[in-house]
């Protein structure tokens, strides 16, 4: 099997979190699997890079989840793809995969915070 | 592969991404080939992606697997002779297993066919000499009216050789058992017609009545529903029909008729014939009847002062089953470890084949998985083939099993318990299905796994020529080392086995088997009970076949050497007082020693007109009582009478070519008491023993002689001594010819592996060899390479196998006779005959090296 070489600008993502990245991605409405991919790495600064073997597979897992569900429309430039909607529940479970996220986000800082407070003091 | 909605749908989304994304490119000024590639290497592997993506699917697990499945059949297809080489060497792995399984499954792990049969238990006798199987009738009542732990016991007795049954359409001999009334209610069965048998006629002098098993009832009576209440004769006595056994019922052995035992119960009978077997109440465990057992010993031998000089005695109680397979169980679960080496041996066999073939196929795993193949995909992939290889392996040793039952069966000793009970069921079915799954991973795993460590760039930039797995070459060596070790293990148990049977073969008996013909018949009938009524018969049957021509001698016997015989306790007056001992009684008639060919050592023997009370003792008779001392002269007494000893003969081998011989004396059958001469009657086969001048064939003379004086006794065999001698080593050679079966197979299976990884590295480094002879290389020095590194496995091999067989063979020690378990000759002699082997399957290979062509060579890919 092909070595992967190391991407050090770009950041690997969990696959909890990646859930919650398409979810977020498509309340914005309806979306393929490109723009998907796009859009996260537009809206995070270029920093995370969605890897299509991740992509994909989170995709078709989150459907027979029933979070989202797909059809298939014509894009922009009049092209046959296959668009993700979000579902109710898919809302649900993005507000809670949300709040979950931001309590450990916030956890995190916090654990981390004296080193930051150090740093700013620097500054 | 066929392609689903749902893999077109994948396909066309990945297609619609590429196609955006060089849109976007191409927007953003690259040009329209640049942004392909850079959207292509951006988007990483598309069968891969692919792969990821079905996996989250509902059904992947299931459709990969009919991938694989067709996948892998194509590929064995592809190479019919590595398929058919592998599934053939499984099959006699499985098949031999497979064959075991159900001897050992039905004779040693399968529960006896009675309900709740870990209640039944069997009362084996305790006195200073050691343990017996059976009891007496005197024992039997006793421990059976006051153990409150028994919910029934009965005792069971041999048919003494069977019975004649008349009354019906055509007289026949049958084999049967004499019960006691307990008989069913212990086992738990009842008659399936009728009843089973009343106290009323269980009782000395009661009525004869029978109960027929299934076979009998449908052979004989053709089944007739209405056979209860009808009137048959079993040894000229009227007996009725009372019941007829379920079908599939048996006891240890083939039974044809029940009859009740009618034990009379005299304490002076002290011959311990009576199998005692008895159902525990529920709920008591075997400790606490044990216990209470031991505690009637003493209250037994305060009732019965016969016994008054014995201090320890009594019954011990023995689970049914064990009771009945421990002599087996050890050989059979031995033959059953032996046959998983042979499996063992079969499997490294089919890995070292997998690992050459994989290796060849590196080029078409390095391509799988260049185009997405996951790398636990490809392990799957290869693992489902070595699963196809081994079900087909399975199948055909299915059908090897089928053949080889039967063989097993024909081959078992006569003595082997629950025979019956022997066939290839569901249980071997299961057994061989997961014997063969087993197989699959043992032999898959470590090729499959050998196969994805490959490097990809090298397996790529190498695919076409065949693969260089320096890993495989070390694992197919540690292979060749195993199976070679294990070879070794199985060679040094039959070896020893081999070399254990020849001896026992070569043990000189005492007596001569050849030209000597052997005649027994049942004298269990109301005509001969008496000492007078028995000599009589015997006699003039001896006197019809001494007139035959050829015939130098004639004698009768009780019982047959190698075979049965009588057990007395005479009261011998040694030096230091007197003695009681059991010591094997013979009372003979004709010229016994004579027709036996044993040498009389001192005195005289006597003969049919003795008058006095005369005996002869065997060597260890007179060694054992009178150590030092001339036996002749001194007197033993039996049966209330002084007997003189006259004369001291050789010892033979009676109790069996690889046990002691027993003290023994010898006395007229026409001064057999009145007592005796009815339990021989009813315990023992009376046996006529002919010798003739030259080999001939005297069945039919020496059935008219019996004819002609009793015409109503039916011959129950006439046999030469020779087959006497070869059927009392039936155990030995079941075993011996197993182990030297699977040691042959092993030894095969070895030198097919070793050959075969010696040829592929052959085939390997033809280069390499083509270089060493153009730069001058003599053949003798390439033959020596391959040989010397094909030998250095072999040797490894023998040397840890010799470890092995150190410690294995021990296991086998009771087995063996007249050879140590770790004999030195056999273990050196059978490490040469391996590495003999190992030289040939070198051999080949390395002298097809020396003829390569160089310049072939060189050229060659």
């Amino acid at each position: 099997m092909v070595k992967k070489t190391p991407y050090k600008d770009r950041i690997e993502l969990l696959q909890g979190t990646l859930d919650l990245l398409v979810l977020q991605t498509l309340q914005w409405g309806p979306q393929h699997g490109y723009g998907i991919s796009q859009a996260i790495r537009a809206n995070s600064g270029d920093v995370l890079r969605v890897d299509t073997g991740s992509l994909y597979p989170a995709l078709h897992r989150l459907e027979r989840q029933g979070w989202v569900s797909s059809e298939w429309g014509v894009s922009d430039n009049n092209q046959r793809v296959k668009l993700y909607r979000l579902t109710a529940a898919g809302k649900k479970q993005l507000f809670s995969e949300r709040s979950r996220w931001e309590q450990f986000s916030a956890a995190v800082s916090r654990a981390l915070s004296p080193q930051l407070e150090l740093e700013e003091g620097d500054s | 592969m066929k392609l689903t909605r749902r893999d077109e749908e994948l396909d066309e989304e990945i297609r619609s991404h590429l196609r955006m994304a060089i849109r976007d490119r191409v927007e953003r000024g690259e040009t329209p080939e640049r942004a392909e590639a850079a959207a292509r290497r951006e988007f990483g592997n598309v069968g891969l992606v692919k792969e990821a993506t079905r996996g989250v699917w509902g059904g992947a697990w299931l459709r990969q697997l009919a991938q694989d499945l067709r996948f892998g059949l194509r590929m064995l297809r592809r190479g019919p002779g590595f398929t058919a080489v592998a599934v053939m060497t499984l099959a006699l792995g499985i098949g031999a297993n497979t064959a075991v399984f159900s001897v050992v499954n039905a004779v040693v792990f399968r529960p006896l066919p009675y309900p709740e049969p870990e209640r039944i238990v069997r009362a084996h006798w305790r006195w200073f000499q050691g343990e017996g199987q059976s009891v007496t009738t005197t024992e039997f009542a006793f421990w059976r009216e006051h153990t409150k732990s028994f919910e029934e016991a009965a005792g069971v007795s041999s048919g003494g050789g069977g019975f004649n049954l008349s009354g019906i359409a055509e007289p026949q001999r049958v084999r049967g058992l004499r019960v006691t009334e307990g008989f069913f209610r212990v086992l738990g069965v009842r008659p399936a017609l009728g009843r089973g048998f009343v106290p009323e006629e269980d009782r000395p002098q009661g009525p004869c009545a029978a109960v027929l098993t299934d076979g009998l009832w449908r052979g004989a009576f053709g089944a007739d529903a209405g056979v209860v209440g009808r009137d048959v004769q079993l040894n000229g006595r009227a007996c009725t029909v009372v019941g007829v056994m379920p079908a599939g019922f048996e006891y240890r052995t083939q039974v044809d008729v029940l009859v009740p035992a009618q034990y009379r119960i005299d304490p002076k009978d002290q011959g311990h014939n009576t199998e005692m077997i008895a159902r525990l109440k529920p709920g008591v465990g075997l400790e606490q009847a044990q216990a209470e057992a031991d505690a009637l010993w003493r209250p037994f031998r305060d009732a019965y002062p016969g016994h008054a000089g014995e201090k320890e005695g009594g019954i011990r109680l023995v689970p049914y089953r064990e009771a009945i397979v421990e002599d087996v169980s050890g050989t059979l679960l031995m033959l059953f470890g032996a046959v998983g080496f042979v499996l063992l041996i079969a499997c490294a066999n089919v890995s070292n084949l997998l690992i050459a073939r994989s290796s060849s196929r590196a080029g078409e795993l390095a391509v799988r998985v260049a185009l997405g193949a996951g790398r636990l995909r490809i392990v799957r992939q290869l693992m489902t083939e070595s699963l196809l290889l081994s079900v087909l392996g399975g199948a055909a040793g299915l059908l090897l099993a089928t053949w080889s039952v039967p063989a097993l069966l024909a081959l078992r000793p006569a003595a082997l318990p629950r025979a019956a009970e022997i066939r290839l069921d569901s249980q071997a079915l299961v057994f061989a299905v997961l014997a063969s799954c087993v197989a699959s991973v043992l032999f898959g795993v470590v090729p499959a796994l050998s196969a994805v460590r490959l490097d990809l760039n090298k397996s790529l930039k190498a695919a076409g020529r065949a693969g260089s797995a320096g890993a495989g070459r070390y694992v197919r060596g540690l292979l060749v080392v195993v199976e070679v070790a294990l070879s070794l293990v199985l060679l040094a148990g039959a070896g020893l086995l081999v070399v254990s049977f020849g001896k026992l073969r070569s043990v000189s008996l005492g007596f001569d088997a050849r030209n000597l013909t052997t005649m027994q018949v049942s004298l269990n009938s109301e005509q001969y009970r008496t000492t007078a009524q028995s000599w009589e018969l015997q006699r003039r049957v001896i006197e019809r076949i001494r007139a035959l021509p050829g015939v130098t001698a004639v004698a009768t016997v009780p019982g047959l050497p190698l075979e049965s015989g009588l057990n007395q306790n005479p009261v011998v007056e040694t030096g230091a007082g007197k003695l009681t001992m059991s010591a094997e009684a013979r009372p003979i008639g004709g010229d016994y020693f004579a027709a036996m060919g044993i040498d009389v050592l001192k005195g005289r023997v006597f003969g049919d007109g003795e008058g006095q009370p005369v005996v002869v003792v065997n060597e260890s008779f007179a060694r054992h009582f009178w150590p030092g001392r001339d036996a002749v002269g001194e007197f033993v007494t039996l049966d209330n009478r002084k007997w003189q000893v006259v004369g001291v003969v050789a010892d033979i081998k009676e109790m069996g070519l690889g046990r002691p011989v027993k003290e023994t004396f010898y006395y007229p059958a026409a001064q057999m008491s009145d007592k005796t001469a009815e339990s021989v009657g009813r315990w023992f086969l009376t046996s006529w023993l002919v010798r003739t001048s030259s080999p001939v064939d005297l069945n039919e003379q020496l059935r008219a002689a019996l004819r002609e004086v009793a015409p109503e006794l039916p011959v129950a065999r006439v046999r030469p001594m020779t087959e006497v001698v070869s059927t009392s080593l039936a155990a030995q050679r079941f075993v011996t010819t197993l182990m030297a079966a699977y040691a042959a197979i092993a030894l095969v299976l070895t030198a097919v592996g070793l050959y075969g990884v010696l040829s592929y590295q052959v085939s390997q480094r033809t280069r390499e060899i083509g270089v060493r002879m153009a730069l001058g290389a003599r053949g003798r020095e390439v033959v020596r390479l391959f040989v010397g590194q094909g030998l250095r496995l072999a040797l490894a091999g023998v040397l840890l196998g010799l470890v092995g067989a150190y410690a294995l063979t021990r296991l086998m020690a009771g087995l063996l006779f007249g050879v140590a378990a770790t004999d030195p000759l056999v273990f050196a002699a059978i490490s040469l005959l391996l590495l003999l082997v190992a030289l040939v399957a070198c051999l080949i290979p390395a002298r097809r090296a020396t003829r390569i062509d160089p310049l072939v060579a060189l050229r060659y890919e």
